[in-house]
């Protein structure tokens, strides 16, 4: 191997790792911050609402958005599918910010789970149909086009062949709609609590808010379990099917 | 004999001709979601209410200061995210990239407001508006590196996902013709996930314009000094009464600009590859 080469591959290496270490420290100071801060009734009351309305949005959200994906990625091809996935596109740029402030009012007299659900709906809708027409045209052209050659119709080869084939790549935008859902909820819930109670500009010196690390805390903790769990399932059922 | 599979391959069209029709309904659901929530913006912005004769006009600067903010985030997080996901495509291979990965997602869910009040809290404790850091904070560079920082865990898992999804045999052969890990990446992995990169890039966008307004924000209540950009002007707007709408519109002509722009530049990237 060249040096030259060498080096430039162990500087990205560290680069990434030096990366990947300041995302860990982040998340272990905000765990201890939050444990230190200790979690109180109403910050796990903010917790449980944040986390099912996360929930219930992505369960609402899985069906439309895998048959919108599998739509584009399979039934479209050419400038349909450039279309169709700037469609999806689009709506995954809109901030929620934006859908929320259409029901501002609402959500600052105290948002119900309804309300969050629906506005979380907005944003993990887009966000999974993105990233599971992704997984789902990185299956390769080949194995679509053998299934087509033995007779299959597309339907039959996005069952049998695309879909398991995808199958990693659709638990990844899974988990990964999951936490950026999650983060949303939270964000939302505190602006939504801090505009309730004080209706006003900011003033120079006021402390920012002091229960939101124990609420980031607790949803870290739901963010590192449910994923990993969901891996670990998924890697041990993989080697059951293997032996 | 022939005559039954002739009735399934009837029944196999018949059932894909259903499955096309049921399944066009997403991309028009996906539509009537952005022609309404776009519809209801406008009619908000052009009705004449007291509470938008407060609102603000949205100038030049505010445009111009929201792009950088924008720009100067994706310029931060991306090279830094693309080197973790090449670092954690290496180390899937070594089998520690569950844990790795757990640790991104938990970063991911890691509320914009909560980094913010971290870095007040670590870096800018006990500076006032009058202290050097005011310069650092307000309003170009600190706002970016922080917004840089709550996207980095995302792009890292999705730059990640991307590089995985190359595959495999086009970098075994790389590999069988004696190139380095470095070169494969650059050579292989990268322009084969270029066109996907984009994907990772417009949803990390949506991210950064949503998460400016608490950032942005709290910078403020600090600092006691507001940060110019579309986030804060929308936000102070609803604040003091006012629809907002304008300044979310302009939000949502941005987003809608840098979307279209950057699916031109990936169906480029698709063609060439």
């Amino acid at each position: 191997m060249p040096a030259d080469s060498r080096r430039r591959s162990s500087w990205a290496a560290a680069s990434g790792t030096a990366v990947l270490v300041v995302v860990a420290a982040l998340v272990g100071l905000t765990l201890w911050q939050g444990f230190r801060q200790g979690f109180r009734e109403e910050t796990l009351a903010a917790a449980r609402q944040a986390l099912s309305a996360a929930l219930l949005a992505i369960a609402l959200a899985a069906a439309p958005a895998a048959g919108t994906a599998l739509y584009v990625s399979e039934f479209l091809d050419g400038p349909r599918r450039r279309a169709g996935k700037c469609l999806i596109e689009l709506l995954a740029a809109f901030p929620l910010l934006v859908w929320a402030l259409l029901v501002w009012e609402r959500l600052v007299a105290g948002p119900s789970l309804p309300l969050l659900t629906g506005l979380l709906l907005l944003v993990a809708l887009p966000h999974l149909a993105t990233l599971a027409e992704e997984a789902l045209h990185s299956v390769p052209l080949s194995s679509r086009q053998t299934a087509h050659r033995l007779g299959a119709t597309v339907w039959q080869t996005s069952c049998r062949v695309v879909l398991p084939a995808a199958w990693n790549g659709l638990r990844s935008a899974l988990t990964l709609t999951f936490v950026r859902v999650l983060a949303e909820a939270a964000t939302l819930l505190w602006i939504a609590d801090w505009s309730a109670r004080t209706s006003r500009l900011p003033d120079a010196g006021s402390s920012p808010g002091s229960n939101v690390i124990a609420l980031a805390a607790a949803l870290i903790l739901v963010g590192f379990a449910l994923p990993t769990a969901l891996q670990w399932v998924g890697s041990h059922s993989a080697k059951g099917r293997r032996s | 004999m022939s005559l039954s599979a002739t009735a399934a391959t009837r029944a196999a069209h018949a059932r894909n001709r259903f499955a096309r029709r049921a399944l066009a309904l997403g991309p028009l659901l996906f539509f009537s979601l952005l022609a309404s929530g776009l519809g209801l913006l406008v009619l908000r912005a052009s009705r004449p209410t007291p509470a938008n004769e407060l609102a603000e006009t949205v100038t030049a600067d505010v445009l111009i200061l929201t792009l950088l903010q924008i720009g100067t985030t994706l310029t931060i997080a991306l090279p830094l995210a693309l080197a973790a996901g090449y670092t954690l495509t290496g180390a899937s291979r070594r089998g520690l990239s569950p844990w790795l990965t757990g640790v991104l997602h938990a970063g991911a869910a890691l509320p914009s407001v909560a980094v913010i009040s971290l870095a007040l809290t670590y870096v800018f404790a006990g500076r006032t508006i009058e202290g050097s850091c005011c310069v650092f904070f307000d309003p170009v560079p600190a706002t970016p590196l922080i917004l840089a920082l709550v996207n980095l865990p995302q792009l890292v898992v999705l730059s990640a996902m991307v590089f995985a999804l190359t595959p495999p045999a086009s970098r075994g052969t790389c590999e069988a013709l004696g190139l380095s890990p470095w070169r494969t990446f650059r050579t292989v992995v990268l322009p084969a996930a270029r066109a996907r990169l984009v994907t990772a890039v417009l949803l990390a966008l949506a991210r950064t314009v949503g998460a400016a307004l608490p950032v942005a924000f709290l910078g403020a209540l600090w600092f006691g000094d507001g940060n110019p950009s579309l986030a804060f002007g929308l936000f102070g707007e609803m604040l003091r009464g006012a629809e907002g709408a304008r300044h979310a519109l302009w939000i949502v002509a941005i987003t809608s600009f840098l979307t279209l722009l950057a699916s031109v530049l990936r169906a480029r990237w698709e063609r060439k590859a």
